[in-house]
């Protein structure tokens, strides 16, 4: 009887577990979070960005007014980070057919994510919206328009133009290191840019300083570090095109990073290496990382180029220092210097069978990049240049002394990364190039041969993958 | 019909852990076994390229060099992290007051997470300011003076050299666990046997030799093998402390390798080969050292 009992009492928990457990999966399954900006509304699109904190704020806060201009859209907004060694998630969604409508791509990736068949092309859609894709084209600088164009179709339109740089000195060191007579008046004007290379060149060799500890040699002070520019591969990147050079042929699909006017770039970087001793400055600048230690802020590296965001650091860790900022150094002779732009891109990827929804995400994307309201300052923070033209974010940032030096340089900007497939396979590539060259062990025009190779082999290898080859 | 009975309900028992298994471990590795032999990008279907994938890894400087960059620091790392843990267990085994307290301290390291433990020696090994510099300079400075050399102390993060001893160095740290293991093993030796070796007049190295070291074989054995593995696997410490590339490349290891290819390039058939390839390293090397320790083991169990 007792045993009995027992049974009954066992079964009644087991059927009440597995009741728990059918509603919490129940639950689980079909619960979805209510998204105001959505709701009611007959066309949903779905939008992956990779904002996170202060970023995601404004940018919510512009899909909420999108949303409250057009009705009959509704936004679902999904962070979903997104480098290069984190877009699996949204390469699976495409191949599972449940992608988003909008995406955040970068630029880097836009041709690559074309050639693999992500994403879809802009140009009939543009068309069949009463859009003229040449009239468009004209609105947006140049660079921010070419590197959304691969195999001649639109596949992106660019959200933020990233300035590629903004040549950065520290008059409070310049100015110290003349009084202290480390500097002999008259060689250099701490209030003045070094417009040339060869100024530059004269500005660093004056500047550094080295010190003997009697266990080698420390270098105290230094000007620009020519490999230092966010990676080596940014900085060729930057002096080679500064030197005048091209990293890749867009029409015959080669890759060009031995071009000599890139191994010039790089002979004039590896000069310093040289000069100032490689290990020396790898020392200096191997700070703990943080900000506040960076070698500009503690004047330790006089001249520094720095991106957008480099201003909030400035802002936060050095508020009283003076500082000036100019364009990039032009080497003489070369038509516009080395600035390029790079930034986030928005677009549609494949796999998005409905036409409505294709509409309501191109309509979104216009909005966010070439309407007035969606590329305002407010909706942007400051950090988050538009790339086109009419925007009023540059009558307020033109108020701005700071942030009028970076939309000079984007107004005269030339330059985009190469418009090509395995962009991360080829920046590797550069890095292993300048890393090589400038601690002596290839010569510049050796180590740019090699990256050229070996990138226009996996080039070729997946072309011929995708069964495109040229 | 009871057996029966027990047979299905403990298969159903397991069901969720072998469901999990299947799809989860064995799946996955028998795909990639196929995939190594294929063309595979994720986006499009694989497409059957034979053994080009391993043949072109055997050109692959850098394939080559992440393989020699792990082996030569598995070499080097596994022998001296057991000899440190060693060193310690032998040392806090000693009865002192305040014994569990060092053995709190030593174990300690080994509880920090990898990431912070790594951000931790960027700051020791640092070339400018770290403090392993700060304490060589002024030794330097004095034997420069006395011997007229031109001695520097090594660039740790940004010299090709330094690179590997840094991060062997730094592998001493996570002796811990070992460490914990061998004090279990030496609290474990039967005391009769140093009774006895006493009444021959053996000595303390004797004893250590012929009694201490064979009896905690089995658990020197133990930590060698999953050592061996481990380090063969490394890859979170120089993911961090060079996150654009180790100087010269004398800082990439052969799982970085693979991950580039595998995420960053999208090149899975290449790198499944090379996880293949990695797979039967391993299998080789735990055979070779089973084989060529086993004299060396003794199990008390008579096993």
């Amino acid at each position: 009887m007792r045993n009995a009992l027992l049974s009954t009492g066992l079964k009644v928990k087991t059927a009440a577990m597995i009741l728990v457990g059918v509603a919490v999966l129940g639950f689980l399954l079909f619960y979805r979070s209510p998204d105001l900006s959505a709701e009611g509304k007959k066309t949903v699109i779905r939008l992956w960005h990779p904002w996170g904190g202060t970023m995601m704020e404004a940018f919510k806060s512009g899909a909420d007014r999108f949303a409250a201009s057009h009705p009959e859209i509704g936004c679902k907004l999904l962070y979903v980070p997104n480098d290069i060694a984190s877009s699996q998630k949204f390469y699976t969604a495409v191949i599972g057919n449940c992608a988003p409508e909008v995406m955040f791509v970068d630029g880097t990736q836009v041709a690559e994510w074309a050639e693999k068949k992500l994403l879809t092309p802009l140009d009939d859609l543009l068309v069949e919206a009463g859009i003229d894709p040449k009239k468009l084209e004209k609105e947006f600088f140049p660079p921010c328009w070419r590197q959304c164009v691969y195999r001649g179709k639109i596949y992106a339109i660019t959200f933020c133009a990233d300035v590629n740089f903004c040549f950065f000195w520290n008059k409070d060191a310049l100015r110290k290191a003349i009084d202290d007579g480390q500097i002999p008046p008259g060689t250099i004007d701490p209030e003045r840019a070094p417009r040339t290379i060869a100024e530059l060149d004269r500005y660093n060799a004056a500047v550094t300083r080295v010190r003997n500890t009697g266990a080698g040699e420390q270098i105290e002070r230094i000007g620009l570090v020519p490999w230092g520019v966010y990676g080596s591969a940014n900085s060729i990147f930057t002096w080679g095109w500064a030197f005048g050079g091209e990293f890749f042929d867009d029409q015959r699909f080669r890759i060009t990073a031995n071009d000599p006017k890139i191994v010039a770039a790089l002979d004039w970087m590896c000069q310093y290496a040289r000069k100032y001793n490689y290990e020396h400055i790898a020392t200096l600048q191997s700070t703990f990382g943080a900000a506040e230690q960076s070698p500009f802020i503690l004047g330790k590296q006089v001249m520094q180029l720095f991106h957008v965001s480099g201003l909030k650091d400035l802002d936060k860790y050095a508020p009283n220092l003076r500082y000036g900022m100019a364009p990039i150094p032009r080497v003489e002779g070369v038509n516009g210097d080395g600035s390029w732009v790079g930034g986030w891109t928005l677009a549609i990827p494949s796999g998005v069978p409905d036409v409505e929804k294709r509409r309501a995400a191109l309509k979104f994307i216009l909005w966010s990049c070439a309407s007035p309201e969606g590329t305002s300052l407010e909706i942007r923070t400051s950090q988050n240049f538009p790339a086109w033209k009419d925007s009023p974010f540059f009558q307020e940032a033109a108020k701005d002394p700071r942030l009028s030096v970076y939309m000079r340089i984007l107004e005269n900007c030339r330059h985009q990364r190469p418009v090509m497939p395995v962009q991360a396979f080829y920046m590797d590539q550069l890095n292993r190039a300048v890393d090589r060259a400038v601690r002596g062990e290839k010569t510049p025009k050796e180590a740019l041969d090699e990256a050229t190779r070996k990138t226009q082999e996996r080039l070729d290898e997946l072309l011929a993958e995708s069964g495109g080859a040229r | 019909m009871k057996a029966n009975r027990e047979r299905i309900a403990g298969l159903l028992f397991i069901a969720p852990f072998l469901a999990g298994f299947g799809i989860f471990t064995i799946y996955p590795v028998l795909a990639s076994l196929y995939y190594s032999f294929c063309k595979y990008d994720i986006l499009s279907p694989p497409t059957f390229a034979g053994m080009s994938n391993y043949r072109a890894l055997l050109t692959d400087e850098l394939f080559l060099q992440g393989l020699w960059n792990t082996m030569s620091f598995t070499f080097a790392s596994v022998p001296l992290c057991m000899l440190v843990a060693l060193v310690l267990a032998f040392l806090l085994n000693l009865k002192l007051r305040g014994q569990a307290l060092y053995r709190t301290i030593f174990f300690l390291p080994s509880i920090v997470p990898v990431i912070a433990s790594s951000v931790l020696w960027l700051w020791l090994l640092n070339g400018d300011c770290g403090l392993i510099n700060q304490a060589l300079r002024p030794l330097l400075v004095k034997l420069n003076f006395l011997l007229g050399t031109h001695l520097e102390p090594p660039g740790w993060l940004t010299h090709p050299a330094c690179a590997k001893p840094a991060l062997i160095l730094m592998s001493t740290w996570g002796v811990g666990g070992s460490m914990i293991l061998y004090l279990a093993a030496l609290g474990d030796v039967p005391k009769q046997l140093y009774e006895a070796a006493d009444i021959d007049g053996a000595t303390t190295w004797r004893k250590t030799w012929h009694i201490t070291i064979p009896m905690i074989s089995p658990v020197l054995f133990f930590t060698l093998i999953m050592g061996l593995i481990g380090s063969f696997q490394y890859f979170s410490q120089p993911m961090v402390m060079w996150p654009n590339g180790s100087p010269g490349d004398s800082g990439l290891f052969y799982a970085q390798y693979l991950f580039q290819n595998a995420f960053n390039y999208l090149r899975m058939g290449y790198a499944s080969a090379q996880a293949w390839i990695l797979f039967v390293v391993i299998v080789v090397t735990t055979m070779l050292v089973f084989r060529s320790t086993r004299r060396f083991v003794h199990y008390g169990g008579g096993a």
